[in-house]
């Protein structure tokens, strides 16, 4: 009974020449960016893994006068490329790709594409999770605004019902034709990227993340969507039922997908910031230079050395020392500048996290929201994975540093400088940065609040369309 | 004409009693009163630091002044207030028109030490630099804006002016026509083109007083209450136009689609059609068109190829200071009742004062420093000695980088230059370049930033380069004048014009054809 309305439904949608071109559009926005997702990933991923190893290669090779001076020259990490960022890019165009390790300080992620980038790439920039979230809509809203607005407006819907055809079965019958249609558009694209992904993850320099982790992420991604259209499909439906003529029914689904898609994500995220700022560039530099300078010196940190060590060791003078008291006081002065920076970027990202959490709660009024969220944390390329390889990445930093320094204080003879072991083995003894992404579950659990918005505007958008479909049985 | 003016004052008439008009315009009114909200807000806070830092370095200039501040030891003290700051880029008079990228680039540039701003890829401007370089200052914008984009005016021009309009404009004469009104109309003595023109005229100007001139009048009264940046008021009128024309483009296409005699709903999905390839789908295009034609250059392989440049440099610099540090303590004997530690002024003195061996001054680093750079008294202090090879570090990472860095430069022009020229297939790039200009939140503004700051900076060291020349120390009195940085030089409005003369142009060419399809729209309509 179902088969013959839902084979009547998409033969009357793929007839409209209005139709058929907007799912061809979009199918080829969609094929385009996947090969454009797939092929940036490749390169991304081939170019960063060999700065990586230059970088290494360098690290180990260095002739520098001391192991602080080679703690200060220090090392470059690249953020790897996660392989579903091939079909969101999320942040990563907007986060730096690669920091500078070096004694005594934190440093910003360098090379943000977005800074270097052209002006235009604020307006859109063409991936296929863009496509979903934002082109897509705009055709569910193309095809479900007549759904029985139109149909309504020429007299077909009551005598549809009239011959005994049950609103649900009607209604389930224009929704599977309606997926049906909607797949023809994502189909190729989806494909795309099943056949382009593999070739930029594997072989050598490809982006880095285990095989299984990856299915289930992937998989997960294409529930979220899934979800996601069936959130405006449900919506379109609901109107159409609900609309007296299919040009008020347009209008208000046109205004909903404005609003959703497009106005309410900017106007949340600026009010977020507004409601819960983070310090300005200047703000952040000036509190960490403030609290730097109130920081022991160098010279008194020698003196405390001196006086805490002849104790400990039980010596006369600090020539006694079995340790390196310069060593010491360059140790002291790394634990306390590291501890002022983490302060202040702690700060930082707990205020980027909590405007997340602000933004996530615009979820209510926009499926788009929490969508976005979900979608750039599968893939990997969300802030919390960010901000992952940053705690990584300073854990690296801490290791090599302290290395360098434990060498100078318990290696080097007191009241000397240089290397007491040859430079090649005292570099080697920092081992490889091994970057250990997130697995999905992790991915999951940081979004779990998303998760559930989808779910409520999926149970909420099917609860309101059974609704309205109900109300044409009782004034078709 | 008076029969325009006629059919325009009944249409007002109808499209306040409607509601529609009321609606539409109260919408803009809120949108644009939200945005200006937002980036005002933002604009405050970033004035807020340039005023913090300025009031900062102010007050640390006059503690060098009164000699409470230790000079003598620049290469080593990064706290010198002649040499080292941190400047915030102020935002333009205008900036409450557009963040533009004024949340993706760093906002503040800090003049630290050579050696701190190795991680910076090394910088093109060389002449007079001493010692000290320029790194950015974190972006702490919120990254989901960075990647949503803002929600400020020029969004709501770019994006919902259009979508006003066509809400305006989607029916102008086809709800009459499907209600079988037109034909009666058509039998008064009223041509279509007063029809047209009249209905035009009040939407147009419906929307066009609501979400440019209500909120440009307010970002006016914003400015003038500041009193601060660098453009010209003019450049308000500019930013005007941009937005008349571009109105112009839609109004047209608008009144083009419903002279087409379809059904209003297929007129508002073609004009939404049009809007999402307009707005959304030709600059994500485009985006990846000039990165595939003329791709960026790419920052990984420039870092790579330039990072070991400072770090050889320094190596050799680092190797002839520590021969002058050991010869140093040699020939510093410090009074044995003070320990050389406790005494840093004593030992700065002295540093500055001590000459160098002559070996050391045959040194191959400094010698050819020396050669190349004529005017500096001898026997060399330390102290110049030291700066000597600190400032041929900088010259060589320089001259080994040149090649490198011009090849950057060149690569980004190209792609800049076709990613320019590719804007000219969508008039909301066009708009938004020229929201920007005005705003003065482009990459051309935080580029003559950073070169002016570079100068200032320059300028700023002078004394020390002077000082360091004669071989003598730097006494507080040459600090003078020295100033905080201020980037509020006057833009001129030609200046403006030129800049802008492309994508002006450009929104031309679509306001005409806008006025194209808006006189064939006034043709008798197929009844």
């Amino acid at each position: 009974m179902i088969l013959p309305i839902v084979r009547k439904e998409a033969r009357e949608l793929l007839r409209s020449d209005m139709v058929a071109g907007s799912v061809a559009i979009a199918g080829v926005l969609l094929v385009l960016a996947a090969i454009e997702g797939t092929g940036t990933l490749r390169a991304q991923a081939v170019e960063r893994r060999a700065a990586s190893e230059v970088h290494r290669e360098r690290w180990l090779e260095r002739d520098a006068v001391n192991a602080h001076v080679a703690a200060h020259a220090g090392t470059t990490l690249y953020r790897p490329p996660s392989p579903l960022s091939a079909v969101d890019p999320g942040l990563d165009r907007y986060l730096g790709i690669s920091v500078f390790l070096e004694a005594h300080r934190i440093n910003p992620f360098q090379e943000v594409r977005a800074a270097e980038g052209v002006p235009a790439q604020r307006l859109g920039v063409l991936s296929v999770a863009f496509v979903l979230q934002v082109v897509v809509p705009l055709l569910v809203v193309l095809l479900t605004f007549g759904a029985f607005a139109r149909e309504r407006e020429v007299g077909v819907l009551r005598l549809a019902l009239s011959q005994g055809a049950s609103p649900g079965r009607l209604a389930l019958g224009k929704l599977l034709a309606l997926s049906a249609v909607l797949l023809l558009a994502v189909a190729p694209g989806a494909t795309t990227v099943l056949l382009l992904l593999p070739q930029a993850i594997v072989g050598p320099g490809g982006a880095v993340g285990s095989r299984s982790d990856l299915l289930v992420r992937a998989g997960a991604m294409a529930l979220v969507y899934v979800g996601y259209l069936l959130v405006f499909l449900l919506l379109g439906l609901a109107v159409s039922a609900r609309s007296r003529s299919s040009a008020r029914a347009l209008t208000l689904l046109l205004g909903l997908w404005f609003f959703q898609c497009l106005a309410i994500p900017r106007l949340v995220v600026q009010t977020v910031q507004e409601v819960r700022p983070t310090p300005s560039g200047y703000g952040l530099r000036a509190a960490i230079d403030r609290d730097q300078r109130a920081s022991t010196d160098y010279f008194d940190l020698l003196e405390q050395g001196a006086e805490r060590l002849t104790t400990t060791y039980g010596v006369s003078t600090a020539e006694e020392l079995p340790v390196n008291l310069r060593g010491y006081a360059l140790m002291e002065g790394e634990r306390e500048a590291t501890e002022v920076m983490r302060h202040h970027y702690g700060r930082l990202h707990a205020g980027f996290e909590a405007q997340q959490a602000l933004y996530r709660l615009a979820g209510v009024v926009s499926p788009t929201v929490p969508v976005q969220l979900l979608s750039m944390a599968l893939a990997g390329s969300d802030l919390s994975t960010f901000l992952e390889f940053d705690r990584q990445a300073e854990e690296y930093r801490t290791l090599l540093v302290g290395v360098m320094n434990d060498h100078d204080m318990y290696e080097l003879p007191s009241g000397t400088s240089g290397f007491a072991v040859p430079q090649d083995e005292l570099y080697a003894r920092v081992p490889e940065f091994a970057y250990a992404a997130p697995r999905w579950p992790d991915a999951l659990r940081d979004e779990r609040g998303s998760l559930m918005l989808l779910l409520g505007w999926v149970g909420g958008t099917l609860l309101v369309a059974g609704w309205s479909v109900r109300s044409l049985g009782r004034s078709p | 004409m008076t029969r325009t003016r006629t059919v325009a004052r009944l249409e007002l008439r109808l499209l306040w009693a409607g509601g529609r008009g009321a609606a539409v315009a109260a919408l803009l009114l809120i949108a644009a009163g939200l945005a200006l909200f937002a980036t005002e807000s933002e604009v405050r806070v970033q004035w807020g630091a340039v005023e913090e830092a300025r009031w900062e370095h102010e007050v640390r200039l006059a503690r060098a002044r009164e000699g409470a501040e230790w000079l003598e030891f620049p290469t080593h003290q990064d706290r010198v207030p002649i040499v080292s700051f941190v400047a915030p880029q102020p935002p333009g008079r205008f900036g409450v028109l557009s963040l533009g990228q004024r949340d993706v680039l760093p906002q503040a540039l800090a003049w630290v030490p050579e050696e701190n701003a190795t991680h910076s890829p090394p910088h093109p401007t060389a002449d007079g630099r001493v010692l000290y370089g320029l790194a950015p200052v974190e972006v702490t914008s919120a990254p989901l804006s960075r990647l949503l984009g803002p929600f400020d005016l020029a969004f709501v021009v770019v994006y919902l002016l259009p979508l006003a309009l066509f809400a305006l404009t989607f029916d102008l004469l086809g709800s009459e026509r499907e209600s079988g009104r037109l034909a009666l109309l058509r039998s008064q003595p009223v041509g279509t083109g007063a029809l047209v023109g009249g209905k035009l005229l009040v939407r147009g100007g419906l929307v066009l007083a609501a979400g440019v001139a209500v909120p440009l009048l307010v970002a006016a009264i914003l400015a003038a209450g500041r009193q601060q940046g660098d453009e010209p008021w003019s450049a308000l009128w500019l930013c005007s136009g941009a937005t008349v024309l571009y109105a112009t483009f839609w109004l047209g296409l608008g009144a083009w689609v419903d002279s087409r005699g379809r059904h209003v709903g297929s007129n508002a999905l073609l004009l939404t059609g049009a809007w999402l390839a307009v707005t959304v789908l030709i600059p994500a295009v485009t985006v990846q068109l000039a990165e595939r034609v003329a791709p960026p250059p790419s920052s990984v392989r420039f870092a790579q190829e330039t990072r070991p440049l400072p770090e050889l440099a320094y190596h050799e610099y680092h190797l002839t200071s520590r021969a002058l540090r050991d010869a140093f303590a040699e020939a510093y004997r410090p009074d044995p009742s003070a320990r050389p530690e406790a005494d840093p002024q004593r030992r700065a003195e002295a540093w500055v004062s001590l000459h160098v061996p002559p070996e050391l001054e045959r040194r191959p680093w400094i010698r050819t420093f020396l050669d190349r750079n004529p005017g500096w008294s001898r026997p060399l202090t330390y102290w110049q000695a030291d700066g000597a090879a600190k400032e041929a570090e900088r010259q060589e990472t320089e001259f080994r980088a040149r090649a490198l860095v011009e090849r950057y430069v060149a690569t980004r022009e190209r792609h800049l230059a076709l990613a320019n020229r590719l804007a000219l297939l969508s008039p909301a790039l066009l708009l938004q370049e020229v929201m920007d200009a005005v705003a003065g939140s482009d990459l051309g503004r935080h580029q003559r930033f950073v070169e002016e700051l570079d100068l200032h900076a320059r300028e700023l060291q002078q004394p020390f380069v002077s000082a360091m020349k004669a071989g003598r120390a730097i006494t507080p009195d040459e600090i003078g004048d020295a100033r905080p940085f201020r980037f509020e030089r006057p833009v001129r409005w030609a200046e403006l014009g030129a800049r802008l003369a492309l994508p002006l142009a450009g929104l031309l060419a679509f306001a005409l054809l806008g006025a194209a399809l808006t006189v064939r729209a006034c043709r008798p309509p197929t009844v």
